[in-house]
């Protein structure tokens, strides 16, 4: 009890609960824009945060990253387009009901399904706080390296049918992360000779390059939409208890959710899916699915929503982010000199608990601002995309320049934006270049000092935990290729009937 | 994680988790994978120059092995596309490398107003290269009605009002603010 006061005396600050506040109703309003989303506004919010306590910046950037999803709900159902990346499947029943006159019915089921979805999340995280704690500190040098080896190999098995692009792209941000002076022997790795390459590249423009400038310049080269959001007819508040009369199908949701954000490299997306997928077998209502089913709206919702809280897990836990928005996020600890890992849990379990109290308040505010706010909001989705890419232009440029004041990096943050664009045209992944350069730099220093207390290959698991974390990665290797087999299987299979 | 692209415009459908992730492969693809690829081919010639490998030193403590590991790994997965790209070589869709192109070109001329963007802020100063940056933007991208400007005003002096006098971002003074008269100028160093 003692505890969970002094937690929440952390949060009871005016610039915490400023920060709690802008993140939360920022965060909505972001994930409501589309063509923003919370990859891009965590980018060019991060370096303002360096200059605020740990806590603030992280509420801050907390509030964005976890109310997004709220608002990405709404372009996603009134104009079928997905405000953030991970509503793409809100449209399918969302969009319909929206098509029938249901606007206010299908977003009230939004806003109800990402409340529970979020709230169970962090019970859930709350709950496995003391195993956390209990396993957290048998993670030495070897097993962190091997948790940040399986988060790379999940990053790239997870890219169905993309996974060579992934794993070359994962590459290129552990090669990114070594140019500069290393510090072993103060050796130049990659710099060509020139001075301004020998501080390495920042991870913060990279982040700002490949989300922030390649998504300005996607959407200045694009066309306008024009978005006519519907008048929308009655109340937003119901949508709550309808969601609760749902158990069978927010529940098990958000438990995917969970599940899904604990794992490295998975993140929202497959929560979602799956949750969807499950929820049209197990609804009784399967046949609607696609076409305006509540249901379906409620599985997605609470999956996607169940994520953020629990992609905090290995962050805190173990240090290792499982995707780009938790990799920013680890640019705050390192900053502020918090070391995010088992000793944070050992030693400063109160800042964990603020963080995750700051997550309760966050849901609750993001919630009551939506039941006041839709009718107003929904206008934001006429914002056209072309003007919006010039002000993400603008917006990128103080996230780079306020660095270091330097023209160099703003170059190379365009550079990355080029690239970025490239590969967003090509629908190729930039996650993997993220988490290559954050896994790679945490990888290299457990490598080396684990090594100093390693005389065999086998000693490197001789431990319980780096045992399972090596059986895991072998298992997930060995499933990625045995699913290969049986697609080229059935896909040779389905040409041989054909013919 | 995956069709960022699609943020912003319509949602495509799909009916497996695999068509979210499987594209067609493209001409504008390959080419893309294979300039990528010599790339990497590039930067594993300079191995031996550009990073060091040092003799009775044990390999995790070698400073050149993790840029060995990434450009090794990106020739690893990069030959191996390569081949997947050599067996679809006769099912390429659309686009096509030259119309690709033309649109990375076309993103290559917001790249310029970017950086002379930033080459003007030291100089001019925040607010006004700001102000003035959106303004010109707003026209060059045809927009003509006066709410647009007015917008971009209030855009402008938005950002500049919350990063850099709310949030104090380290964005220096102007060299032009010098210029100003010692009441205002101190004031416009610190906020504007």
């Amino acid at each position: 009890m003692e505890l969970f006061l002094t937690s929440l005396g952390a949060l009871a600050r005016i610039d915490v609960a400023i920060a709690l506040l802008i993140g939360s109703v920022g965060g909505v309003i972001i994930g409501a824009i589309p063509g923003v989303g919370p990859a891009i506004a965590i980018a060019i919010l991060l370096p303002a945060t360096f200059a605020l306590e740990p806590i603030v910046g992280l509420t801050l950037l907390l509030g964005i990253y976890g109310s997004s999803m709220y608002g990405g709900a709404i372009p996603a159902i009134l104009v079928n387009a997905p405000g953030t990346a991970v509503n793409a499947l809100t449209t399918y029943d969302g969009y319909p009901m929206t098509q029938r006159g249901e606007a206010a019915r299908a977003l009230s089921l939004a806003f109800g399904a990402s409340f529970c979805g979020g709230i169970i999340s962090i019970i859930a995280l709350m709950s496995l706080s003391p195993v956390l704690a209990a396993v957290a500190p048998m993670f030495g040098s070897r097993e962190i390296f091997l948790a940040a080896l399986l988060g790379m190999v999940l990053v790239v098995v997870t890219h169905r049918g993309q996974a060579l692009a992934a794993g070359a792209l994962l590459c290129l941000g552990i090669f990114i992360n070594t140019i500069g002076l290393e510090s072993t022997r103060y050796t130049q790795r990659y710099t060509f000779d020139q001075a301004w390459l020998a501080s390495g590249i920042d991870l913060i423009v990279v982040v700002l390059g490949l989300f922030a400038l390649s998504q300005a310049f996607l959407l200045l080269v694009g066309e306008d939409e024009h978005n006519e959001p519907p008048a929308l007819v009655g109340r937003i508040f119901d949508g709550l208890r309808e969601v609760l009369r749902l158990p069978k199908i927010f529940v098990p949701s958000a438990g995917f959710g969970v599940i899904m954000g604990m794992i490295p490299g998975v993140g929202e997306f497959l929560a979602q899916f799956f949750s969807y997928s499950l929820a049209r077998k197990t609804s009784g209502n399967g046949e609607n699915f696609g076409k305006g089913a509540p249901e379906g709206l409620v599985a997605s919702e609470a999956a996607n929503n169940a994520v953020p809280a629990a992609a905090m897990i290995p962050l805190l836990a173990l240090g290792i982010p499982g995707e780009a928005l938790t990799a920013m996020m680890l640019a705050v600890f390192y900053v502020h000199n918090v070391i995010p890992g088992p000793q944070l849990f050992a030693n400063d379990f109160d800042f964990i608990l603020s963080l995750y109290l700051a997550l309760i308040i966050l849901n609750i505010l993001a919630f009551g601002f939506l039941l006041g706010t839709t009718k107003w909001l929904t206008q934001v989705v006429r914002i056209p995309n072309r003007f919006l890419g010039m002000v993400i232009l603008v917006l990128s440029f103080v996230g780079v320049f306020s660095l270091r004041n330097s023209i160099i990096d703003c170059a190379i943050a365009a550079a990355f934006g080029m690239f970025g664009l490239m590969l967003k045209r090509l629908n190729l992944p930039i996650v993997p270049i993220i988490l290559g350069m954050v896994l790679g730099g945490i990888m290299e220093v457990k490598f080396r000092t684990s090594m100093a207390r390693v005389e065999t290959p086998l000693d490197f698991i001789e431990r319980p935990v780096a045992q399972v974390l090596f059986a895991i990665i072998v298992f997930v290797l060995i499933a990625h290729f045995y699913a290969l087999f049986r697609a080229k299987k059935s896909k040779d299979l389905s040409n041989d009937q054909a013919s | 994680m995956i069709q960022e692209n699609e943020i912003g415009g319509k949602s495509n459908r799909a009916e497996k988790v695999d068509d979210y992730f499987v594209s067609p492969y493209s001409s504008a693809l390959v080419w893309f994978g294979v300039c990528t690829f010599l790339v990497a081919i590039f930067l594993a010639s300079q191995l031996g120059t550009q990073a060091k490998f040092f003799d009775n030193m044990r390999l995790e403590r070698q400073p050149g092995l993790w840029s060995a590991i990434g450009i090794v790994g990106m020739l690893f997965f990069g030959f191996f596309q390569m081949l997947q790209f050599w067996f679809h070589r006769n099912g390429l869709q659309a686009p096509g490398f030259v119309s690709e192109a033309m649109i990375w070109l076309k993103a290559g001329e917001y790249v310029l107003w970017f950086m002379v963007y930033v080459s003007l802020v030291p100089l001019v100063g925040y607010l006004p290269t700001t102000v003035g940056f959106l303004l010109l933007m707003t026209w060059r991208l045809g927009y003509r009605q006066r709410r647009f400007y007015g917008l971009a005003v209030l855009a402008g002096v938005l950002i500049v009002v919350v990063f850099k006098s709310f949030l104090q971002v380290k964005i220096p003074g102007a060299a032009l603010y010098e210029y100003l008269p010692s009441a205002v100028r101190s004031f416009a160093i610190l906020y504007l």
